[in-house]
């Protein structure tokens, strides 16, 4: 992996360009089709429950958490792939529009990256069609440096680093390699301007080797371009390569958010510090002190919801400092231990370290 | 019949010959296309089967053609508006109609339309009274109505069902995704990213059966007298009429492998993945 | 994406469009001759199979039989009441007094369907034809000993027999055939027989004049028939596969007449309005016939049924009610002797009927007493060699009734110890694998035949044997009397033996006459009248012994011409799919404009 990025400080960050606040995303129980004949339902699942996060011009803001967190369905709510039940995301300070055609002007503005590049590249469109798409339902811009599509495209593709673009026109996805597939993505993302990228996971199917020249590329994108890119990861590592802050989530809220250099190095929360056990950058041991059934949206725990698999319940230690009952018996929300830093556990309040 | 009188057939139709040399007879008349005469009608076997294909192609031609149209239609916006009223009743509705015997929507048909409303002839292709032109045709089709609506429902219900399982499949492909976070508009998705893909299995499934429904018409043939290949099948089997059956057979089979070809030469045009290998 | 299927699509439309026009044209093509409907008198006859062919050295159904029956005329017709021989093209045959030497008066003016006059020179003609060039011997039977013809002027045939016969009076069932048409194929079975004979030049009451394969064919009235002309100008033959869709049809109307219905259609029509049903006595009988092995040192035959004891058991073991109530459902006559109901002249009850009456328990007894008391294991009887006995029991799935049959047959026979296979298979099965080399025990078929009882009896003599004898039956006693009613020329004497001969066939029993199955039509009550019985008592209107549609006139609803044609709906689901179509396609342009812009 590359070197850590200089982080900003926390007085340095930029504008704010997607607010979002108090989000909560349910899904509905599904059933067969004849266990619905027989009146059965599926149970519901809170993936997101009030999350709200902020990104920054110019920002890379990791959202870190192991799978079923409701991190990708953050991501996609953010999209407006699908529709909050609750809370409100803005763009540029505007709340997002529900309507199709208010969304097409936020679209052109917000472009997502898959974790699987194959997936996400219609097998039956040549690059030049996958890259061109964007400018086809956005227009091609006008004003004084007017360029054609057929110029914007080679743009895009010369910037994710396919070079020279023209030999990739008339390729088909399955005719390039998974980073190749990638850059097209990024391409695609890139050819209308857009001022953020969302990332979902978008180095975890690539080998190895490419993975540092994806993420290079972004960090490039973001610094020529000033592009805000949220990356959505599991792998703290790779927030802690390429992140300016990190939102650790655990079963639809964010337990912990703040820079990522106090994030990952001084972790306040129990959680947090148990994922970056197994992440080498930190210093971790590499043996996991997770333990317990990964979380369930469908049952979520009262209280602190990491509190069944949380070490410090389970080591005794919040009994002996009294804060067992409301581990197991009171929600909480984030509070701010320092500027720009929040965490959701009891344990800050004492001043306790976990 | 005399004893030398069934020599003497025997005689002509190489019976009496040892077996090997009867195969390598047939194999030879197979390859320059002489199929012997039918036992029942004396005629040429070649005669037969021509005046039957065009009937046939007629019949199953327009089945597929409307059943296809209407399967992917329905298949297509029921997967679209998964868990909608449309949805649930066409997918229930496929479900029926897929496990119901050709046979027996036929006589229901029949006892419908014919039997009850007097509406449509119950059988044959034509009505036989010498008219021509425009009013020929249109005889014709009414006599295609019910056994072309017979096949149209046992068929629809299959391509229904698979188009729509094919497009929730892809449907929930990240390329469908992307497209609908780029804004593309929900229609242009299923049309430009989402159809098109999902298009690929049903219209494999759709040329194939195309091979087996030639000979899966028999049931549909014999209930409505439809004089096509389906119908000679089923009475040169009742008749053991074993030339005619020899040919219909060869028939249907290089029917089948023509139509997987064809369905392997439409997939490498449609799917450029299948194109380079 | 759409716009490449486009091509695809056009290509597939064309293909149809181009479907129609074909089967259209060749439908034309095939429809021959015959004009617009118009307002001609159209009788629709629904039947279940096809012509096998319209050519009389391949007649094979009774299709081809009612076909020939009205395009040509035989020597004498059928009386309706008791189908003796009534005039036909001959007025009269008398014979000689050593039954040798027949004259026959041929009736005058009558002329072929394309003017030509038909003289006795015909009728010699197709006597000597079927005797060159019949080689499948459809007919030959009624031309015995090898009879010399001679025409000493156009209205007289002498027919000249080695020995004494009333061969004559039968009458010989062989459709006249006009000699200027057939002359060239004369000696030559396969050119013969490879005759379309579609048109078809005949002299009986209407006119063969085009053959749609698979479909139906269409006879037109020969209004100079000499018996007077039709009232009717045209018969369509229309076939239907499944009886099912033949039923709906004469309910919608689109026929006048079904025939040979099975039972359930057929109740489902009784009481209907507008129609009416025929319950015809029959023409048929099933039998369980039994194989004695005389067809040569292969044969696989049980001796144990040249027993007359086993014989009997399996009559009175059998019960021919439960086959009449489950296989027939009810639409059959318990069988006994080998003529039919419909020949009352011929027709007669044995004096014992109760020695083979159904019982099991008497069955047991006798099989008992017979020295086949000892049973294996499973309860099946051995015979003197203290083998089970097994019967291998061929049915025929295309003979109505005998599969179903069979199953009824080897339960009933299990309950006196008897042990039953059962095999399915085909006629042409039977002939190349089991018949000639009799390897089989039993089979459910059965027999239907001319009205004279020559032909039916004669199956049982030895030398019929690997000919029309169904296993090979043998009985010099049976020999000499079948012999001896063939020199009976007296009418009477030879009924009162013919009884005698039924009687003996009847105790022997070389074959259990199962049922005499009704013959099933229904018709509409409001388009004909006039239908003629035949037999008068109890026959069936149509498919009889002939001359059954002269006196067909048409009721209201049949003057009116016919129904056939488009219906309006049609046009009505027609228009709105297409207006569909077009809206569909309209709306979905709009919106895509809409999309785009």
């Amino acid at each position: 992996m590359s070197d850590p990025q200089p982080e900003p400080d926390v007085a340095e960050l930029g504008v704010p360009v997607v607010e979002v606040e108090r989000l909560e995303v349910n899904f509905k129980g599904r059933v067969g089709f004849f266990a619905g004949l027989l009146g059965r339902k599926g149970s519901d699942a809170k993936a997101v429950d009030g999350v709200s996060i902020t990104l920054h011009e110019g920002e890379v803001l990791a959202l870190a958490g192991e799978s079923g967190c409701g991190k990708t369905t953050t991501a996609r709510a953010i999209m407006g792939l699908l529709i909050p039940d609750a809370g409100t995301i803005r763009y540029r300070g505007e709340p997002l529009a529900r309507s199709r055609r208010g969304l097409r002007g936020y679209r052109r503005q917000v472009q997502m990256v898959f974790q699987d590049p194959t997936a996400a590249l219609n097998p039956r469109q040549t690059i030049y069609e996958i890259v061109a798409e964007g400018l086809r339902i956005h227009g091609v811009p006008g004003g004084p440096d007017a360029k054609t599509e057929d110029e914007l495209v080679a743009r895009a593709l010369s910037r994710a680093g396919l070079r020279p673009p023209e030999r990739f026109y008339l390729l088909y996805p399955h005719e390039l390699s998974g980073g190749q597939r990638q850059r097209v993505v990024i391409a695609g993302a890139l050819v209308v301007d857009p001022s953020v990228i969302v990332a979902d996971e978008p180095v975890s199917n690539l080998d190895a080797s490419v993975r540092g020249e994806i993420l290079a590329l972004l960090m490039k994108l973001r610094e020529e371009f000033r592009i805000s890119i949220l990356i959505v990861t599991h792998d703290l590592g790779l927030a802690w390569t390429v992140a300016d802050r990190v939102a650790v989530m655990y079963l639809g809220r964010v337990v912990e958010v703040g820079p990522a250099e106090e994030v990952l190095q001084r972790p306040k929360h129990p959680y947090t510090k148990a994922l970056l056990n197994v992440v080498p950058e930190a210093g971790g041991t590499e043996r996991p002190i997770l333990q317990g059934e990964p979380p369930d949206p469908t049952r979520i725990p009262k209280g602190c919801r990491f509190h069944p698999r949380c070490p410090v319940v389970a080591s005794g230690r919040a009994e002996r400092i009294g804060i067992l009952n409301r581990c197991v018996g009171e929600d909480l929300a984030l509070e701010e231990l320092a500027p720009g830093h929040d965490v959701a556990c009891y344990l800050t309040g004492l001043g306790e370290e976990p | 019949m005399t004893p030398q009188r069934i020599a003497q057939i025997e005689h002509d139709q190489g019976l009496d010959r040892p077996l090997p040399q009867q195969f390598v007879v047939y194999a030879e008349n197979t390859l320059t296309g002489r199929f012997g005469i039918s036992f029942v009608t004396n005629e040429s076997v070649t005669t037969v089967i021509a005046r039957a294909i065009w009937p046939t192609v007629l019949l199953v031609g327009s089945a597929t053609l409307i059943s296809t149209f209407f399967g992917l239609w329905a298949g297509i916006k029921g997967a679209w508006g998964r868990g909608s009223l449309f949805d649930t009743t066409s997918l229930f509705g496929s479900l029926v109609l897929y496990s119901a015997p050709e046979g027996w929507l036929g006589m229901i048909l029949l006892i419908i339309f014919v039997g009850t409303f007097h509406w449509f002839p119950a059988g044959q292709m034509s009505s036989n009274t010498g008219q021509t032109g425009i009013a020929n045709v249109l005889d014709i089709l009414s006599h295609l109505f019910l056994p072309c609506m017979t096949l149209v429902l046992g068929y629809i219900g299959e391509y229904t069902i698979i188009m729509r399982s094919s497009l929730l499949e892809v449907m929930g492909e990240d390329f469908v995704m992307t497209a609908r976070a780029k804004g593309v508009p929900d229609r242009l998705v299923r049309r430009s990213h989402a159809v098109p893909n999902a298009l690929l299995p049903t219209l494999t499934l759709v040329f194939y059966s195309f091979g087996f429904i030639l000979g899966g018409s028999v049931i549909v043939e014999a209930v409505f007298s439809w004089p096509g290949l389906g119908l000679l099948t089923y009475r040169a089997i009742q008749d053991l009429d074993y030339n005619v059956i020899q040919a219909v057979f060869l028939l249907f089979s290089l029917a089948v492998i023509a139509f997987n070809l064809a369905a392997d030469i439409t997939y490498g045009y449609l799917d450029p993945r299948v194109r380079e290998a | 994406m759409m716009r490449r299927w486009r091509p695809v699509a056009l290509a597939v439309t064309l293909v149809m469009v181009g479907g129609v026009a074909l089967s259209g044209s060749a439908l034309a093509q095939s429809s021959g001759t015959s004009s617009p409907t118009g307002n001609k008198i159209v009788l629709r006859v629904g039947v279940p199979g096809d012509m096998i062919s319209p050519n009389p050295l391949l007649a094979t159904n009774g299709d081809d039989y009612e076909t020939l029956f009205n395009a040509y005329d035989l020597l004498f017709n059928f009386n309706p009441d008791d189908l003796s021989p009534s005039p036909g093209l001959a007025t009269a045959c008398n014979p000689s007094a050593d039954y040798r030497t027949w004259t026959c008066d041929i009736r005058s003016g009558v002329t072929w369907s394309d003017g030509q006059p038909l003289t006795a020179e015909d009728i010699a003609f197709t006597y000597r034809f079927i005797e060159t060039t019949d080689e499948n011997e459809v007919f030959t039977s009624y031309l015995p000993y090898h009879p010399t013809f001679s025409v000493p002027n156009a209205t007289t045939l002498i027919w000249k027999s080695p020995k004494p016969t009333f061969a004559p009076t039968i009458p010989p069932w062989i459709p006249i055939l006009p000699e200027h048409i057939w002359k060239q194929y004369e000696g030559d079975g396969k050119a013969a027989r490879g005759f379309a004979n579609v048109p078809a030049v005949g002299s009986g009451p209407f006119v063969l004049t085009s053959w749609d394969k698979g479909q139906g064919w269409t006879m037109e009235a020969n209004k100079n028939y000499w018996g007077g002309a039709p009232a009717i100008d045209e018969i369509q033959y229309i076939v239907y596969d499944s009886q099912e869709a033949m039923v709906q049809a004469l309910k919608s109307g689109q026929v006048d007449f079904t025939d040979n219905l099975n039972p359930t259609l057929f109740n489902s029509l009784v009481g209907q309005p507008n129609i009416g049903t025929v319950k015809g006595t029959a023409s048929t009988f099933t039998n369980l016939a039994f194989n004695f092995g005389g067809q040569g040192p292969d044969a696989t035959n049980n001796p144990v049924l040249k027993d007359l004891n086993i014989r009997r058991a399996i009559a009175m073991g059998i019960d021919k009610q439960s086959i009449v109530d489950k296989v027939w459902q009810g639409d059959a006559q318990v069988g006994s002797v080998v003529t039919l109901p419909s020949r009352p002249q011929w027709f007669y009850t044995p004096t014992d009927v109760q020695s083979q009456a159904y019982d099991p328990a008497a069955a047991n007894t006798l099989l008992d007493q017979s020295g086949y008391a000892s049973k294996d294991p499973s309860g099946i009887r051995l015979d003197k060699n203290g083998q089970p006995i097994d019967l291998n029991i061929i049915t025929l799935p295309e003979e109505t009734g005998s599969v179903d049959t069979g199953k009824l047959i080897a339960a009933q026979l299990q309950q006196i110890g008897i042990g039953v296979k059962l095999q399915s298979m085909s006629d042409k099965q039977i002939e190349n694998n089991n018949w000639y080399t009799g390897d089989f025990d039993a089979y459910v078929w059965g027999w239907g035949g001319d009205p004279d009882p020559n032909f039916i009896l004669s199956i049982f003599i030895t030398s019929q044997c690997l000919g029309w004898s169904d296993g090979c039956y043998s009985n010099p006693t049976y020999d000499k009397m079948f012999a001896h009613q063939s020199t009976l020329l007296d009418h009477t004497a030879r009924v009162a033996y013919i009884q005698k001969m039924q009687q003996f066939i009847y105790d022997q029993i070389p074959e259990i006459v199962l049922n005499y199955p009704n013959y099933l039509q229904a018709y509409r009550s409001d388009r004909f009248t006039g239908w003629k019985p035949e037999p008068t008592n109890g026959g069936t209107y149509l498919f009889g012994w002939g001359n059954q549609y002269q006196g067909l006139q048409p009721l209201a609803a049949a003057e009116s011409g016919s129904s056939s044609g488009i219906p309006t709906v049609l046009w009505v689901v027609l228009g709105l799919v297409a207006i569909a179509v077009i809206a569909f396609v309209a709306l979905s342009r709009r919106r895509r404009a809409e999309e785009e812009a």
